[in-house]
């Protein structure tokens, strides 16, 4: 075997006669496995309240088809809520990504569902999915989901098993021993860190990948994202925990500093980032908003009052009566009256997101997160996706029945049965955010490895 | 084998050894005696490569320290105070361990066993774990390391500081068997006896400077005795 093959062995087996490291892989694995088992349960929950939504709204147009044979079938004349393409109903859903279990995400912000009928508010139609945000411990914690185990617990695994890999042995003058041996201390140093920390952030990986293979997840392009992204963020906490080590000279004092940095990067740093984003560039006020949307609504309607008393009076002479022609107008006048509204809104909730997509970069935790999110498909990014899409099939809804009005075409069996639109979601892309926040994480790490190299090139002096 | 060659290393202000001037041959063994902070520990330090001198050179085989730390380091063999060994593994494993940093060549088990063995350390102690060994144990795994590691020359820091009688015996018998090998040892140690009883060479050390040199044999236990508190009376 060659010299540093027996180094590697033996320190290999000093890793595997510590106790320590497999009591805590043991409860890591316990925790991965209840936390997956949660996040299933709670994308199963997601998933079953989105397929109930879309699965209402088939049934109502199998019955409202089934109503309008019946109709016909009697020789009787449908009534208007069958034969209007202006009364369509519709749903789009946002299904879940196949990795939903490994995060909630910024899911739950978001809506995941939208009624659609031709002269709706195309910003009106979602629903407030709120499910599963009851629970004060879930309000003051977050949602107990394995990327909360990534980006909180797993650091603190890979410090107690690496804290006082170098630092304990200058404590003990094992340090020194050691480097009076003819061996570069980079080399010594490097291969003992990675060695220790590399084997249980492995084993880390297979057994989060393992979780969620347990709760049904078969995707393996995701699973290796997700691998990928873990044994990132996990090499960033090794290559910090490397470099505390060769600062400080006691074992105590780079637990507190291993812990301290922890502190930082995972807790303070990302709600300093949070509340600098909220300051410079404030989240809208939803409340202002809706309370902006019903007055311009209201003053539309209060300024068309009379128009819409005379259109219940009068006679059309056209298949769609003059009611509908005046809800027509009354929609194209409100659409136009709510677009500033609107616009300001959404420019608004871009702006504090581009901020805080920038400020992401600033910690690694919160670009865990990010990452996390993303191949989860609970990120911000694939909801937004989902409300432009949701918003674009009802302009698409409203085109059809306008395009019927102005036809002066009402709707026909031979219609219900032709196949009316139905929302399909597409997934958008995230693999480029995804290899920024890769590049980000590993850009960290070489920082790291360059202030290792640095201090290492200081000799054997500045280690012992 | 060992040589200091105006060497010199100050921190700050103070000057922790003084323009030393040493050499130490094959089957030599040279201690040196001195108060806490007279540069004994410096001189190792510096022939280790744990410090860069501030002037002059530390040389192994001719060679400056600073120009080869780790083939220099190849020639040595260094026991501190105290050996830490690998808790978790048996003797015999950190002296592979160790034997694998230092490059030996042969690292057979029963090589190891064997430089173990004529290190003193009984067989039944080779495969028990180091987190129970004595301090005479560990040294022993030092010695160990020294004779499969061949090593040309040895830096004895205090080896056998807080050993019980016996085992320092031993411990200096072992270190004789290895000067009758050929190899150069610097002793550093506050045990005159010992130091009079194995040295080659005794020297005095005080405020970074070496104050005496002198064969072992020209000199009685009582007049190094003597000769020591003399100059540790003149210490500032």
């Amino acid at each position: 075997m060659t010299r540093f093959g027996s180094i590697i062995g033996l320190e290999w087996t000093r890793t595997r006669r510590d106790p320590v490291m497999f009591i805590m892989l043991a409860l890591f694995s316990l925790l991965c496995a209840y936390a997956a088992l949660a996040g299933a349960h709670w994308a199963g929950q997601r998933a079953e309240a989105v397929r109930q939504a879309v699965a209402e709204a088939d049934e109502t147009m199998v019955l409202r088809r089934q109503s309008f044979a019946d109709t016909v079938a009697k020789g009787e004349k449908p009534n208007f809520g069958l034969i209007y393409a202006t009364a369509l109903p519709f749903r789009a859903g946002l299904p879940n990504a196949p990795l939903a279990p490994m995060s909630a995400g910024q899911a739950e912000g978001y809506p995941a569902a939208a009624s659609i009928s031709p002269f709706m508010d195309p910003y009106a139609i979602f629903d407030p999915h709120m499910a599963g945000l009851e629970s004060p411990a879930v309000l003051s914690a977050g949602r107990f989901d394995l990327a909360f185990v990534i980006v909180v617990l797993l650091p603190l695994l890979l410090i107690a098993a690496t804290y006082d890999f170098w630092s304990r042995d200058v404590e003990s003058g094992s340090a020194r021993f050691q480097l009076a041996q003819p061996v570069g201390p980079a080399r010594l140093i490097l291969t003992r860190v990675a060695l220790r920390g590399g084997t249980l952030l492995i084993g880390i990986v297979v057994v989060a990948i393992s979780a969620l293979l347990l709760t049904g997840v078969r995707d393996g392009a995701g699973l290796a994202l997700f691998g990928l992204v873990v044994l990132a963020y996990g090499t960033f906490w090794i290559a910090l925990v490397a470099l505390i080590n060769l600062v400080v000279r006691t074992s105590t004092t780079s637990a507190v500093a291993a812990g301290t940095a922890w502190l930082a990067i995972v807790m303070l740093l990302p709600a300093a980032l949070s509340a600098y984003a909220g300051h410079t560039a404030p989240r809208p006020s939803s409340m202002t908003y809706t309370n902006d949307v019903r007055t311009a609504g209201l003053s539309v309607r209060a300024a068309n009052a009379e128009a819409t008393h005379a259109a219940s009076e009068a006679k059309s002479g056209r298949a769609y009566p003059a009611t509908l022609w005046h809800s027509r107008r009354e929609t194209a006048q409100r659409d136009a009256r709510l677009a500033p509204v609107h616009r300001a809104h959404a420019d608004a909730q871009a702006h504090h997101r581009r901020l805080a997509e920038a400020l992401r970069f600033v910690s690694p935790a919160v670009i865990a997160q990010d990452a996390l999110d993303r191949i989860a498909g609970t990120d911000a990014t694939r909801a937004l996706a989902f409300q432009t899409q949701a918003r674009g099939f009802a302009a698409r809804v409203r085109a059809l029945a306008l395009n019927w009005m102005d036809r002066d075409r009402l709707m026909t069996l031979a219609d219900y049965d032709g196949g009316l639109p139905r929302f399909a979601f597409v997934e958008p892309s995230y693999e480029r955010s995804l290899m920024w926040d890769l590049l980000a994480l590993l850009g960290f790490v070489c920082l790291l490895l360059t202030l290792t190299t640095l201090r290492l090139r200081r000799g054997a002096a500045a280690l012992v | 084998m060992l040589e200091a060659v105006a060497l010199t290393k100050s921190f700050g202000g103070h000057r922790a050894l003084d323009h030393l001037d040493l050499r130490v041959e094959p089957e030599e063994i040279v201690c040196l005696l001195g108060a806490n902070g007279a540069g004994k520990t410096t001189t190792i330090n510096l022939f280790l490569g744990f410090l860069e001198p501030t002037s002059g050179e530390a040389r192994v085989d001719g060679i400056d320290v600073r120009a080869d730390p780790v083939g220099t380091k190849r020639k040595l063999l260094y026991v501190p105070e105290q050996i830490a060994l690998f808790g978790e593994l048996t003797g015999v494993e950190n002296l592979a361990y160790f034997a694998a940093l230092s490059g030996v060549e042969d690292r057979s088990k029963g090589n190891l066993r064997e430089c173990l063995r004529q290190a003193g350390l009984a067989d039944v102690a080779m495969d028990r774990r180091a987190a129970g060994y004595s301090k005479g144990m560990r040294q022993k795994v030092g010695v160990a390391l020294a004779i499969a590691k061949q090593a040309r020359a040895m830096l004895l820091d205090e080896p056998t500081s807080g050993l019980d009688p016996q085992a320092s015996a031993e411990f200096h018998a072992l270190i004789v068997r290895q000067r009758d090998a050929g190899a150069a040892i610097l002793m550093v140690t506050h045990d005159l006896f010992r130091a009079r009883e194995v040295g080659t060479r005794i020297g005095v050390m005080r405020e970074g400077r070496l104050r005496r040199m002198m064969p072992a044999a020209d000199i009685t236990a009582s007049e190094l005795e003597n000769l020591y508190l003399q100059e540790m009376a003149k210490a500032g």
